[in-house]
This record gives structure tokens, C-alpha cells and sequence, in this order.
């Protein structure tokens, strides 16, 4: 039996595992990020990548255009 | 505190529409980080630049471009790419309904809780009591905020569930293998498997399971937020082994100690 | 953990061909009661099809780069670091190291807890599937572990830490090969009492009968594929193929992303996906997605890619290629 292996990917990457660009594609900016890093909206469910959130007034976090539209008064919902 | 509705909808059953919430059936738990400059732990903004000399590129000159070949793109528009979103409806529809395994869990991305809309409570869970009784799933499609949907609505303890899917280009699957012989297990190996299994058979209880990792780490967090020292844990070692048949036996001999204890 | 060299955010890069190898997001070993399996994870999702590149209106790819919101200079890599927030709005600092620390065994082991039927497992529960492929020379014990799931017709529940999450997994023996499957935890499922839905009312036996009617005028034994394609792609595609004809609209990008914006783009993860299978466990497995129920031929798309990758240049230096590679599949994730 092969003996334990390290937890380092077979090709491993030059850069940390959360710095890496991945498959999901981010709905506020347009760039690539990794599926474990997606950031999702409590208000609107948008998926975005961990740039693409801002704390509200309230100290929630959520995206890009609920954060904007809140600065405009208005509410991004149904 | 009730959550609130993020969507509201229609499922088209014929004549009858039934008015439809959407709540989030997930509660976010992870732990997020932020990325953070090392030296004044300021945070990190990110700047989209031209990849070859490194300007920034103010939003409205930014386009999306589809690839079509080796270093060749078609750029698109933005009020092309607008003329692609689809229009705004409050419809679910409903393609067909099959039996719940039709649909292997690989499909399923997200589930969505429904609640009644005002008024609808009757036929809301009359519906989920036909759908638990007929024991199918209905495949749905819905446009939710200018977005496409494709989803399976169910009965789940006589609420409706909608788990939205994924799209059949994204789905693989394997099919055609016959492993070597090398690797095919002898007849008393496969028996000592399955006792092995057999030993530890349960009923699925997701209750018993804790994520103790994200434990470990809020503590971890707390402990330096604090100002104490982390000590470094390395991996156990790995035991050596011996064949496959006596590592079997081996491990059927601890299972019942196990259990005895 | 070895120290890494950390390069410089987005930088042009040369053209290369890449060679059809193994992206694999964790690499580990199933225990299953003494037994060990090595296994190699990879993702058994393919992107969506709607893709595309940002550039700008002349059609110079762009990329991000990471400032300091404070100094508003750029950072390399080794500049940044991961921060939680405490409650009391503190920002700390968690290292690599520490990390690792923080549950060493769990980021090295399946450890397979329990064995239990399918079918119990609510798919309010499912979150992505992942392929497990064997590594190493743990063909026999995998296929001894595939069968045996099999033949009792069970799936195995375990655990293990992946970048930075603890996922609950359970192993499904999928026609011959080891699926894994991760689970959400109990606590992050919410409940109709947690959500505030109403109390279950009494339902009109009538309503119900007319339901049942409209549900099985619509029942069918199967899933029409053509309902669960990607519509948005469909579409997207369509105005690409008619954009195409226009020559301002074609455009050739330069930059770092140029060589592997489509040679065999994402599908030759499925390409590597099968050569896995192939080399490590049987000749004969055939990779195909739901969409094509075609085999995806390994020979044909090898041909396409060479073909297209063929006016690349290729890059002298190993040490520079192999590094050209990893960031590859940096990119692709």
C-alpha cells in the first residue's frame, strides 16, 4: 500500500489556493474566481467574487447593486 | 426572525396559477476572510487593468468578448448582450414531472424553500399534498431577475421545495469500466468488504455531524484576536500496511471491538 | 507546508500549449477501516458555457491586479494575507501555517464513518459532485471499495477539510468509478419553522384530486434533456456565430490569456478527466455530459486541439513552461 501523500495538488500551483482565478465568473466585475470563495447576497442572491461585496450602512454585506441601490433609496427586491 | 422572500413567482399548473415565495433553504455559516495587505492590514481593492500594460480601464470602455479560437474573440456589445436578457415574468413554468430518481443528486445546485403568496395557502398545499402523493418532481424554468432558471420543485414534509439545476452541458458522467485484471478483488476480499460495511451501517442522521473545523477555526480566530501564541500541530503518521485481506481483517477485528467497548 | 514563491498578479505571458494534464483540487486518502486508498479529487462539473473574456472597447484583454486601499500602490502575491473580522470590528491575521494547524488529519483523510442507504439522503443535502480518481497503485483497493458499495447498494459518509471548508461528503459508487458528493451540514439547512412559512392548513380533498390531474397529465417515466439545456448559452452562441461574419467585431486579444482561451477550453478538463480514469483504473472509460450522451471522443478532440494549438509558440525553457502551466491551471481554477 502506498504510503500517506501530501495534501499538495499533483500539479501544484504557484500561487495560494485563494488567490487562484477559477470557473465561476463573477456577476459584478466580469473576472474569474474559485467556487470556495463565492460570495453570495442575502438580499438578491447574486453570486459574486470576495472584491465584488460592500458593508452597508447596517453592516450587512451584500453585492454590488443592493449596496447601490440602498444609496438610492430604493429597495432591490422582487 | 422570518426570513424574508427573495422572489415572488407563479407556478403555471393549467388554469390554475398558484402565487409562490422564494426563500433562500440555505443559512450561510462559513467563516469569510478578507484579503488584506500585509504590512498595515488595510484592505485589498481590485483594479481591472489591460493585461499588457497594466492601465486601469474605466467601466464604460470595458466589453465582454467571446472566444471563438485560438486567440480569436468576438467582442460583444453591451446593448447586444442586452437584447440577450430575457424579459421580466413572474411565470414558473412547468415542463413535465417525473419520478423523484429521474433526477440524479449530481443535477442539483440549490434549493430554494416556497412559501404561499398571500391568499394561496389552500392551493399551495394542495399542490404539495398531490406532489407527495404522485411521489415526481416537476422540472420548472422561471426568469428571476433577468436571470434563466431551470429548477425540480418537490414536496418536502408538505412544503414546497424548488432546487434549481444545473444545465445538461455541465453534467458528466462515466460509463465503460472494466478495471484491469490487477485490480480486480479476489472473491474473500470482496466478502471481508462488505462485512466491513455491515459493521458500520447506519441510518443517515445529519444531525450527528458537526463541522468541527469551522469550530477549531472561529476559536483559532477568538485565541489571536486575544493576543495568545498558536502553537503549530503536525499530521500524524501513516501506519504501515499489509495486504489487502489481512488490513480487512484487521479492521473488521477493531470494528467489533469497537462495538463490544 | 513547503514555502512557495508567490509571482506577480497578472503579468502578459507567451503563448504555450498545454499538455492534457491532470487538474486535481485535492489529492488524499480514503480510510476505510485500515484500509488506505489514495485518491486524487476532481471536479465533475463542467463551467457553464456562457463564458467570456473582459477587454476593453479595442479589444486589449484585461485582467485584476490588487492595490492597497490605504497606500493605493499595487501588491504582489506575497503582499496579501487572509483577515477575519471579530465581532468588535478587529481584523486578524490568520497565517498559512496556522491554518494547517487547524485540523491536519482532516485535511489529509476521508475517513469513511458510515454506510448509509442513498435514498435517505434528503437533496436539500447535495452540493457539487466531484470525481475521485485512484492514485498511486490503489486500483484494487478503490474498485474493492466501488464494488462493495455497490453489491449493499449504500454510499459512505465522511468528512474532510478542502481550501479552507470542512465538507461532509458522501461516496457514491457511480458505474464503476467513485463519486463524491458534498453534503451541507445540518445547520446550514433551514426549516419552514426557521424561515416563518404557515402552519400546514387543512387541504380541500377536491383541490388536491384537480392537482394530481394536471400533474399526471404532464408525468413522464424520464428527463427531456432538451428542457434542461442552456438556454443563455444557446442564445449567446447564436449571436456570436452571426457576429462572426462582421470584421470589426472578430478580435485577436494579446495577452497572458491568449494560447488557452480555447484550445479545448474547458473541455479538455473532461479529456483529462477521462485520461485519469483511463491510466489509473480501466482502459475502456468513456466521459460524456448529459447533453451529448455521445461519448466525448478522446482521439478526435486531441486532434482538434493539436490542430489548433499548432501556430502557438512554444516556449525553450522548462523551468519558465512549467511555471507557464501551473498558472494555467491557476487560471482555470
Amino acid at each position: 500500500m502506498p504510503k500517506a501523500r501530501a495534501k499538495a495538488p499533483s500539479a501544484a500551483p504557484s500561487v495560494p489556493w485563494w488567490l487562484l482565478e477559477g470557473d465561476e465568473e463573477c456577476a459584478s466585475c466580469g473576472q474569474l474566481y474559485i467556487y470556495e470563495l463565492e460570495f453570495r447576497c442575502p438580499e438578491c442572491e447574486t453570486t459574486t467574487c470576495i472584491h465584488c461585496r460592500r458593508r452597508r450602512a447596517d453592516g450587512r454585506l451584500v453585492c454590488v447593486s443592493c449596496a447601490e441601490a440602498t444609496a438610492r433609496g430604493e429597495a432591490h427586491a422582487g | 426572525m422570518p426570513a424574508r422572500a427573495i422572489w415572488k413567482g407563479e407556478l403555471q399548473l393549467g388554469k390554475h396559477n398558484v402565487g409562490v415565495k422564494f426563500y433562500s433553504a440555505i443559512e450561510d455559516r462559513s467563516v469569510h476572510f478578507h484579503l488584506l495587505h500585509d504590512r498595515d492590514r488595510a484592505p485589498v481593492e481590485q483594479h481591472i487593468v489591460r493585461k499588457d500594460t497594466g492601465e486601469d480601464v474605466p467601466k464604460e470602455q470595458m466589453r465582454k468578448a467571446f472566444s471563438v479560437g485560438p486567440n480569436t474573440a468576438v467582442i460583444l456589445q453591451p446593448e447586444e448582450l442586452q437584447e440577450l436578457v430575457p424579459p421580466e415574468s413572474r411565470d414558473i413554468e412547468l415542463l413535465r414531472f417525473v419520478p423523484a430518481g429521474a433526477v440524479g443528486d449530481q443535477w442539483y445546485e440549490r434549493p430554494y424553500y416556497l412559501g404561499p403568496d398571500d391568499g394561496q395557502a389552500d392551493d399551495y398545499f394542495a399542490f404539495a399534498e398531490a406532489l407527495a402523493r404522485k411521489q415526481v418532481i416537476g422540472i420548472s424554468r422561471w426568469v428571476m431577475r433577468k436571470k434563466r432558471y431551470l429548477g425540480a420543485i418537490s414536496a418536502v414534509e408538505g412544503y414546497l421545495v424548488m432546487t434549481t439545476l444545473r444545465r445538461a452541458e455541465q453534467v458528466v458522467s462515466f460509463s465503460g469500466i472494466e478495471p484491469a485484471k490487477s485490480a480486480t478483488p479476489q472473491a474473500n476480499e470482496l466478502k471481508l468488504a462488505e462485512q466491513l460495511v455491515k459493521s458500520i451501517e447506519a441510518d443517515f442522521d445529519p444531525q450527528q455531524w458537526q463541522n468541527e473545523y469551522r469550530e477549531r477555526l472561529c476559536k483559532l480566530i477568538e485565541a489571536k484576536a486575544r493576543g495568545e501564541k498558536i502553537k503549530p500541530v503536525r499530521a500524524p503518521k501513516k501506519r504501515a500496511e499489509g495486504s489487502l485481506a489481512d488490513t480487512l481483517k484487521a479492521s473488521l477485528a477493531a470494528a467489533r471491538e469497537k462495538k463490544v467497548a | 507546508m513547503p514555502s512557495r514563491k508567490r509571482q506577480r498578479a497578472p503579468e502578459p505571458e507567451p503563448e504555450q500549449d498545454s499538455s492534457p494534464r491532470v487538474r486535481s483540487l485535492w489529492s488524499g486518502t480514503i480510510t476505510f477501516g485500515l484500509v488506505s486508498i489514495p485518491v486524487d479529487l476532481l471536479t465533475a462539473v463542467r463551467p457553464r458555457q456562457t463564458a467570456m473574456k473582459l477587454v476593453d472597447s479595442e479589444g486589449h484583454a484585461l485582467g485584476r491586479q490588487y492595490h492597497c486601499s490605504k497606500e493605493g500602490k499595487r501588491l504582489d502575491y506575497d503582499d496579501l494575507v487572509r483577515g477575519y473580522e471579530t465581532d468588535d470590528g478587529k481584523m486578524v491575521v490568520i497565517t498559512d501555517q496556522e491554518f494547517e494547524s487547524v485540523a491536519p488529519e482532516m485535511s489529509a483523510d476521508i475517513e469513511l464513518r458510515s454506510f448509509v442507504p442513498m435514498e435517505q439522503i434528503p437533496a436539500l443535502y447535495f452540493q457539487k459532485p466531484y470525481f475521485l480518481a485512484p492514485a498511486g497503485k490503489s486500483a484494487k483497493a478503490y474498485v474493492l471499495l466501488t464494488e462493495t458499495m455497490a453489491r449493499t447498494g449504500r454510499v459512505a459518509i465522511g468528512s474532510f477539510v478542502m481550501r479552507g471548508h470542512e465538507y461532509l461528503v458522501a461516496i457514491v459508487a457511480d458505474n464503476g468509478v467513485l463519486r463524491l458528493d458534498t453534503l451541507r451540514y445540518a445547520d446550514e439547512i433551514r426549516t419552514p419553522e426557521s424561515i416563518g412559512l404557515p402552519q400546514r392548513s387543512k387541504v380541500a380533498a377536491n383541490k388536491v384530486t384537480l392537482f394530481s390531474k394536471q400533474i399526471e397529465a404532464l408525468t413522464h417515466k424520464e428527463l427531456k434533456i432538451s428542457e434542461l439545456e442552456d438556454q443563455d448559452a444557446r442564445k449567446l452562441q447564436s449571436l456570436v456565430e452571426a457576429k462572426q461574419r462582421e470584421r470589426d467585431a472578430v478580435i485577436h486579444p494579446k495577452g497572458a490569456e491568449a494560447a488557452e482561451d480555447t484550445e479545448g477550453g474547458e473541455g479538455a478538463k473532461i479529456i483529462d478527466l477521462m485520461e485519469v480514469l483511463r491510466k489509473s483504473l480501466s482502459k475502456s472509460a468513456v466521459a460524456r455530459t448529459a447533453e451529448t450522451s455521445q461519448p466525448i471522443d478522446l482521439a478526435e478532440r486531441r486532434a482538434q486541439r493539436a490542430a489548433r494549438s499548432a501556430p502557438a509558440k512554444k516556449k525553450s525553457a522548462p523551468a519558465r513552461a512549467k511555471r507557464k502551466t501551473a498558472r494555467k491551471r491557476a487560471r482555470r481554477g
